[in-house]
């Protein structure tokens, strides 16, 4: 299976708070099959966030997480109807998520392309697409760093 | 061109890592910066930066999320470095680069960097003693100066009035007072300094404030400090005792509290304790077996008495064998005997005169930072205090108290035997011009000997002590 395809977007995420938008992404990421076991997930993306905030700006957030809980290395995308409150860098709500799920086996290739990834979220033309693109171009855009 | 190298790490290695990478790397180039940026993430270190990428940097912009191994601070020892957490990297990548001078400090980890000679590097203890040299030289050269401002204008006619109940004191005494802040000082921030260097902050503010107590006679209820080997003993037994409580795992409600709060509480009060009960009575002993013995000297061994009370008084600068010999010297004035006040005149002197010579003539043994100091240790040295022989003598401990001990001893023992006398403190090397000690051909000739001595041994001891320091290290490396 590909580190990204179409079926990991919903452009759509049900929730109005940062714990809810974390379910949904669960959710998504379980009915793909690449979790175990979703309130693990939850209760990892929320670690993260209290080391620091991942929403960087622009109404863009990252939350991300390593572990055994996660078969393999996957990006998911969303973005939600309300504005979510995520603490960010900006102090500005969020409503773009894009997230990084790792094995903590996980092979240095695909590592590689999260890297890849991470980069291209400091360039504003690429988060540009994320905040406004069509679900086609967002899967073009990310397909085209990743899938390449 | 700016040169800029930086690291970035963050909690999972994930995502921030690269991000900031790449924010710190555009904004670099958009800049005409040459940036090179290490990557250290989940799949391991990236781009790793090479020596000569980090020696030809400008500065150094480190954006940690998960904190830098001892080998990576190392890397970076010298550097003008900006530390700051990813996530500020991330929000203010903006104006990171407006102010990075004003924003950047000089990285002291633990090594360092001897003479001229930027490749040859010592690791371990030296260093930490190096890291306390740096921050107490500014202590004694400032303070030295108003202290020889405030004597000179007392020896030239202007009261020397101190602050007391109905009367103002007088400027010379003000200024006195406040240069007598840098010599009291600058112990402690040595010692303070020594256990920084080896555990970081947590280890900062014990070691101060323990060794500030050490070196208060007043507190201790002793006749001396500890001075700047009291220092060397505290800083690094506490930076060590530090560096191993660091590593204690008490969970998390208490591990965020354990850099600022525990450790320095704990460590303030054990040490804070051992050196009140034990560090103050052996020193107090110690001075007082000194003094009976020094007492005892027959007559007849007038010279191998003078050899000893020079040799002690070039010792430890301040501290308590210098101290005793001091006592011992002066409480003889008040029975009219001159001749071994006569010795504390000339030796007194020694030591940071012949630092400063040594630094002209082989300024390659010497660090910048000690050439640098030269002039205002030559000045404050041969007017009115030894203590700035202290940071060169903390750079390289046995060359630099051998060489003072030896030349101190030769040189007390030719006073005595020519009888040189001296009946009151006064401005160092123009005593014999204001009276206050004489035969005034005998003391310049006692001066210009242990000068000689001093200086030649300086730079043969320690010649030869980094040559084998360089040889050790070959062989570790």
């Amino acid at each position: 299976m590909s580190i990204f395809e179409i079926n990991h977007i919903n452009m759509n995420l049900e929730g109005s708070t940062q714990k809810e938008i974390m379910e949904s992404l669960a959710d998504l990421a379980f009915n793909i099959n690449i979790i175990n076991d979703k309130s693990e997930l939850v209760k990892d993306y929320l670690e993260r966030e209290e080391e620091s905030t991942t929403g960087f700006g622009n109404g863009v957030a990252i939350p991300h997480a390593l572990s055994n809980n996660i078969k393999s290395a996957t990006i998911l995308f969303g973005r939600s109807s309300s504005d979510i409150e995520w603490d960010s860098l900006d102090g500005k709500p969020v409503n773009t998520f894009i997230s990084l799920l790792v094995p903590d086996d996980q092979a240095d290739e695909h590592l590689k392309l999260l890297a890849k990834l991470s980069r291209k979220l400091v360039h504003k033309d690429f988060v540009k697409i994320l905040k406004n693109g069509s679900e086609t171009e967002v899967f073009d855009a990310i397909n085209n760093i990743v899938n390449n | 061109m700016t040169k800029i190298v930086a690291v970035t790490n963050c909690p999972a290695g994930i995502a921030h890592t690269y991000m900031v990478a790449e924010a710190i790397e555009e904004k670099a180039k958009s800049l005409g910066y040459e940036v090179h940026v290490e990557t250290q993430g989940a799949s391991g270190v990236e781009n790793k930066l090479t020596p000569e990428q980090i020696s030809e940097a400008d500065y150094v912009i480190l954006a940690i999320g998960k904190g830098l191994t001892d080998h990576d601070k190392e890397r970076f020892n010298q550097k003008k470095v900006v530390e700051l957490p990813v996530s500020e990297a991330l929000k203010h990548i903006d104006t990171l680069f407006d102010d990075l001078e004003g924003n950047a400090h000089v990285l002291s980890a633990s090594k360092v960097k001897l003479g001229s000679d930027q490749e040859k590097v010592t690791e371990g203890v030296m260093s930490y003693l190096m890291a306390g040299v740096s921050a107490a030289l500014p202590f004694v050269i400032g303070g030295g100066l108003l202290i020889a401002i405030g004597s000179m204008m007392v020896q030239f006619g202007m009261p020397n009035t101190p602050l007391g109940k109905g009367t103002s004191p007088s400027i010379a005494w003000i200024i006195t007072s406040i240069g007598n802040l840098g010599f009291q000082f600058m112990i402690p921030i040595m010692g303070a300094y020594i256990a920084y260097a080896i555990s970081d902050k947590p280890a900062f503010a014990p070691a101060f404030l323990v060794t500030f107590l050490a070196n208060d006679n007043e507190l201790l209820g002793t006749k001396s400090g500890a001075g700047f080997l009291g220092a060397i003993v505290i800083g690094l037994s506490v930076g060590y005792f530090v560096k191993y409580f660091k590593k204690l795992k008490l969970g998390k409600n208490f591990q965020s509290v354990l850099g600022y709060m525990i450790i320095p509480f704990v460590t303030l009060l054990v040490f804070g304790l051992l050196t009140y009960f034990l560090l103050g009575p052996a020193m107090a002993w110690l001075m007082s077996v000194m003094l009976t013995f020094l007492q005892n000297i027959p007559t007849s061994m007038k010279v191998l008495g003078g050899f000893i009370v020079g040799a002690m008084l070039a010792f430890d600068m301040g501290g308590p064998i210098n101290k005793t010999a001091w006592f011992f010297s002066f409480s003889l004035l008040s029975s009219h005997v001159f001749n071994w006040y006569g010795i504390v005149g000339v030796v007194t002197l020694l030591p940071p005169m012949a630092a400063a010579i040594a630094t002209w003539i082989k300024p390659s043994i010497f660090s910048k930072q000690e050439r640098a100091a030269s002039w205002s240790a030559f000045l404050v040295g041969m007017t009115v205090a030894t203590e700035p022989a202290i940071p060169y003598a903390l750079a390289a401990p046995l060359p630099m108290i051998t060489a003072n001990t030896l030349a101190g001893g030769i040189t007390g023992a030719l006073t005595i035997f020519l009888n040189v006398e001296r009946t009151a403190p006064g401005i160092g090397i123009f005593d014999p011009l204001i009276g206050l000690e004489s035969p005034w051909y005998w003391f310049y000739l006692c001066v210009a000997v242990g000068l000689a001595l001093n200086v030649l041994f300086i730079i043969t001891f320690k010649s030869h002590w980094l040559k084998k320091q360089a040889a050790k290290e070959a062989k570790a490396a």
